[in-house]
């Protein structure tokens, strides 16, 4: 009696691996069919991780470029506009390399949305990106706008052309040049304009919607002390509202895996409902194979063996799956702008974004796309391997 | 009982047992088959020889009644056991081949090494080794559906030889080819006979039943007669080491 | 709940475990009762194949749940900055103390578990007859109902977290002097511990590696004699893991990660990249000597006998391996360490 007990280490594994790469290249059909199942479902989520990324990666560098201290005056819980005579006062603290007034607002122009903002032209920052066309704003000029690109584009206009705002009757820019964002989705239908100008238009004059403040390194700790003294000074007068960089970067960050968060719960939702189908995708032919694996059975194959080869072919379809998955979701952002999936994470920039969307392809979300379709491939197929298994010997009869 | 390779007691099986439908394949068949023999199943259509030889090749379970391999009870093992037995000791050439479409000769023939753990290489000089003794070394890499009936039935039988069982079985193997191929068949039986292999054929043709150490007739699922045709008695191989040449006695 | 990618993975892989778990359970005790002491051979064949969709569903819950064990840290790290207070994931594991730590417990025991029924169901596949069918079964059940109390309890977990959960951090915990890992060695060794500590830690590993040699080389034949070594090796095994976590806890880390008065593996695991291998290997090593006198007792039988033995050695193979293997690690980091400061 010859039991065949003897080590054999990896190379059956080895083998049944083998095997089943065989196998799949035979089925063609039915791999593909699988593949092209998981293609279906892994491609939005790969994109959306991708662009979700990228926008963080973007909105990181804004930050990074921005100021240390945001401050304006808190009214019931939020945001105020802050008098302008506290420039000053902030500008003294000890640390502080320099106070800017800044005014945000949004506005219609030539029917499109744009956020216009207000800086002392000296001030406006190099994360403005270059210069496309004209010149930049010059000190104490006014009337005059630069214009982020994709917004000229849009809204057709040129150097040299004249635009109004609606809100402010009466007044009329013209566009001294345009620029080319480094953040694009933040600076894409960014307006700039002087400082005065723009408090004109939103009716803030004497005030700002906040002041940016810059410290010198190693100073912020003494400079959010000082804020404190001063607020507690004007106590009754104002309420400070303090930001600083690490916050900002904080509620981004934050905000940024929420959306992601919401996207996979709906995406796995959607992995939920792909198993059934899975299930019948990954039962497409297996029919055909019963009186084959009857044939390997009665050989001498063990059921265990066989399942192992299911697996594997599981396991190479949900690899080469994800892979597809991946490419695809790299034309679908280079080639179509990640049209239908960018605006999730990018308020009104509608079905296609006017400029590049941002993406990053990094290895986690890959990994957890990766893991959800070996997940969802090992149940789908769970049933359809074991029936695919478990055939009796004698069916080779038959 | 110790010489016997196998000791068949009172095997019954019942297909759909329990429904109107249920066909009693088997009736009580109580017989022993010895190593080293040429045992041929002999009976008309539907007598119940297929659903024998597959209880002989560890393909299925009787419905009662016991089988003892080589001493042991092998209606008792668990379905892995028997996948070992027909892994290491068993070869099978079934009635209508089996090869898997498709897949080229020397794969089909080296199939059942890929779970052990051979290596490719070692694999295909197996299998060349065993297609070339068959005549088929240029036909290596032609899938079942290129090769005649013959030449198929041919890579089967390689097959069954691939782990050098001690037993092989054949169900009825000379209905699909023509009689050249029959000699070479019985030519081929007579020399793993030589070798100690035991061999069970089934067969409703009489042309076989002359290469036979023994015939068991199955008519209606019942064991009607068992015809010793051998010259060698059997007392003389009791006890033997189950490997004995049984003589080479060629018809 | 805190809404991230990791989390909808973990909660999506625990709604998962949980469905395909509480059906393994059922199926099992469904099994168990339909196949008498002597079944016969039609039912038999029936259960067989049934067996087999069983095994299908331990495999990937198997594999579901080693998924959920590393991701289920990954996603307490990615909830650090949402909990205020915590620095590392054991901040996070103080919104919620009693239900963290019973999971962080409850996951090697389902390896555990897991393990060992994969062993008997192997032991069982080489006898003959599956002599151990209905024993595998029940345990199967068992696994299985623990499998989903832990999956269950994940969910829970995962979907009462809150952001808003102040916490202290490690730092004002385990760095006390008056720590807990700190009071052992204290008692025992005196103030200045660490060196004896860590000579201990290294003497242990080395003693218990050198315990299972000896088994390996002189194997009893007996099974009395086997299984008595069997439970001194687990309890050796267990000595060792003891004495490997307070010197990991009191010397190994903070030295590794460069702290010297830190003492918090959730940062060790953190900082250092293969520091959860350097702590998963002696648990794995002492696993394996616990499945080897678990199948002692779970699978004998007389067909069984002389698989038992193979797989006995096999087990203190891969033990002595694990055992061997952390201490080492630990040493070449020692001496890298030690390399790289002195240039
Ligand atoms: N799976 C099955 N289910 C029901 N009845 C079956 C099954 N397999 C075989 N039978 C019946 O059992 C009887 C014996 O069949 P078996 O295949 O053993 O005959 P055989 O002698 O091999 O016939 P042939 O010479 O035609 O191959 C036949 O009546 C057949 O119809
Ligand atoms: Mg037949």
């Amino acid at each position: 009696m010859t039991e065949t007990t003897a080590k054999k280490g990896l190379h059956p594994h080895w083998n049944l691996l083998r095997f089943a790469v065989d196998q799949i290249l035979r089925h063609r059909l039915r791999s593909a069919v699988v593949a092209a199942a998981l293609v279906a479902i892994l491609t939005p989520f790969l994109t959306a991780m991708a662009i979700s990324e990228g926008v963080r990666a973007e909105s990181a560098l804004a930050v990074h470029e921005g100021a240390d201290f945001y401050v304006a005056s808190d009214q019931f819980g939020k945001n105020a506009p802050i008098p302008l005579r506290y420039l000053e006062e902030f500008a003294r603290i000890p640390g502080v390399e320099r106070a800017v007034p800044r005014v945000v607002g949004r506005a219609y122009v030539n029917e499109r949305l744009a956020v216009i903002v207000g800086l002392p032209p000296a001030s406006i920052p190099p994360g403005a990106g270059s210069i496309l066309k004209g010149r930049p704003l010059r000190d104490g000029a006014r009337n005059e706008a630069l214009i982020g690109a994709a917004l000229a584009r849009h809204g057709g206009l040129q150097v040299g052309h004249a635009f109004q705002i609606p809100i402010a009757e009466g007044k009329t820019f013209e566009v001294v040049g345009l620029f080319q964002p480094t953040v694009s989705i933040w600076g894409a239908d960014l307006i700039y304009l002087s400082f005065a100008d723009a408090a004109e238009v939103f009716g803030m004059e004497g005030q700002a919607s906040e002041i940016l403040l810059y410290i010198k390194p190693g100073y912020e700790e003494q400079v959010a002390f000082s804020l404190d003294l001063l607020q507690m000074v004007e106590r009754g007068r104002i309420f400070l509202r303090t930001q600083n960089k690490d916050l900002v970067r904080q509620y981004l960050n934050r905000g940024f895996t929420l959306k992601a968060g919401i996207f996979t719960a709906l995406y796995a939702v959607a992995f939920a409902l792909a198993i059934p189908a899975l299930l019948v995708v990954s039962g497409f032919g297996m029919s055909e194979r019963r009186r084959e694996i009857g044939v390997l059975k009665a050989t001498g194959w063990h059921t265990e063996e066989v399942l192992e080869v299911v697996f594997w072919e599981s396991l190479l379809h949900a690899a080469a799956g994800a892979a597809l998955a991946l490419l695809l979701a790299m034309a679908w952002i280079y080639a179509f702008n990640g049209a239908l999936v960018a605006q999730f994470f990018i308020p009104e920039i509608g079905l296609l974004a006017p400029f590049p969307v941002p993406a990053r392809f990094l290895p986690l979300p890959f990994l957890l796309g990766f893991l959800f379709s070996v997940a969802l491939t090992l149940v789908g197929s769970l049933y359809t391997a074991w029936r695919a298994a478990a055939v009796p010997p004698v069916e080779a009869m038959r | 009982m110790s010489g016997a390779r196998y000791t068949i007691r009172e095997v019954t099986k019942t297909y759909r047992a329990g429904t109107p439908h249920e066909v009693r394949a088997l009736q009580k068949v109580s017989v022993e088959g010895y190593p080293g023999e040429i045992t041929v199943v002999y009976g008309p259509s539907g007598s119940g020889k297929t659903t024998l030889i597959s209880l002989i090749g560890a393909l299925d379970r009787p419905t009662s009644g016991t089988i003892h391999l080589n001493g042991e009870e092998m209606t008792r093992f668990a379905e892995p056991a028997l996948a070992r037995l027909r892994r290491s000791q068993i070869g099978f050439i079934f009635q209508n081949f089996n090869l898997l479409p498709g897949v080229p000769a020397w794969e089909n023939v080296s199939q059942p090494l890929i779970p052990r753990g051979m290596g490719e290489r070692a694999r295909r000089e197996r299998a060349r080794e065993l297609l070339e003794r068959f005549h088929l070394g240029h036909r290596l890499l032609h899938p079942p559906e290129e090769l005649s009936g013959g030449e198929q039935q041919r890579v089967a039988i390689a097959r069954a030889l691939v782990g050098n069982p001690e037993i092989l079985i054949a169900d009825e193997p000379t209905s699909n080819i023509d009689e050249e191929e029959i000699d070479r068949l019985l030519a081929c039986f007579t020399e793993l006979k030589g070798k100690g292999t035991t061999l069970f054929v089934s067969t409703h043709d009489p042309i076989l039943r002359d290469l036979a150490d023994v015939v068991w007739h199955l008519k209606g699922g019942r064991l009607i007669e068992v015809e010793r045709r051998s010259s060698a008695s059997l007392p003389d191989r009791q006890g033997g080491p189950p490997e004995t040449p049984a003589g080479g006695a060629a018809p | 709940m805190i809404l991230n990618p990791l989390s909808v993975a973990i909660l999506l892989i625990g709604l998962l475990t949980l469905l395909l778990a509480a059906l393994q359970t059922g199926f099992a005790l469904k099994l168990h009762a339909s196949l008498g002491p002597s079944p016969t051979p039609d039912l038999r064949t029936a259960v067989e194949e049934q067996t087999h969709l069983m095994l299908t569903l331990a495999v990937v819950l198997l594999t579901m749940r080693m998924l959920a064990w590393p991701l289920f840290y990954a996603t307490l790290q990615s909830f650090v900055p949402d909990i205020p207070g915590a620095m590392c994931i054991y901040g996070v594991t103080q919104a919620l103390p009693t239900l963290s730590g019973a999971l962080q417990v409850l996951k090697p025991i389902g390896f555990f578990l897991s393990g060992l029924w994969l062993l008997l169901y192997a032991l069982n596949r080489a006898a003959k007859t599956a002599p151990l069918f209905r024993r595998n079964l029940a345990l199967l059940a068992g696994v299985s109902a623990f499998l989903a109390a832990d999956a269950l309890g994940d969910l829970f977990y995962f979907l009462t977290l809150t952001p808003r959960q102040e916490v202290t951090c490690c730092t004002l915990i385990t760095d006390l002097p008056t720590r807990a890992s700190a009071v052992v060695p204290r008692t025992l060794l005196g103030a200045e511990f660490d060196h004896p500590l860590l000579s201990l830690y290294f003497a242990a590993q080395t003693l218990l590696a050198g315990g299972i040699g000896l088994a390996l080389f002189r194997h009893a034949e007996t099974s009395p004699a086997r299984r008595a070594g069997e439970g001194a090796l687990a309890l050796g095994g267990a000595a060792a893991l003891g004495i490997a976590a307070i010197a990991f806890i009191e010397i190994i880390a903070p030295r590794l990660m460069g702290l010297p008065f830190h003492h918090d593996l959730y940062c060790f695991i953190q900082y250092v990249p293969d520091g959860s291998l350097m702590l998963v290997l002696p648990l794995l090593g002492l696993f394996a000597l616990l499945w080897a006198a678990s199948l002692e007792r779970l699978g004998r039988h007389e067909e069984t006998a002389s698989h038992l033995k193979r797989y006995t050695r096999r087990l203190w193979g891969l033990a002595l391996l694990a055992f061997v293997a952390s201490p080492l690690m630990v040493a070449v980091h020692f001496l890298v360490d030690r390399w790289l400061g002195g240039t």
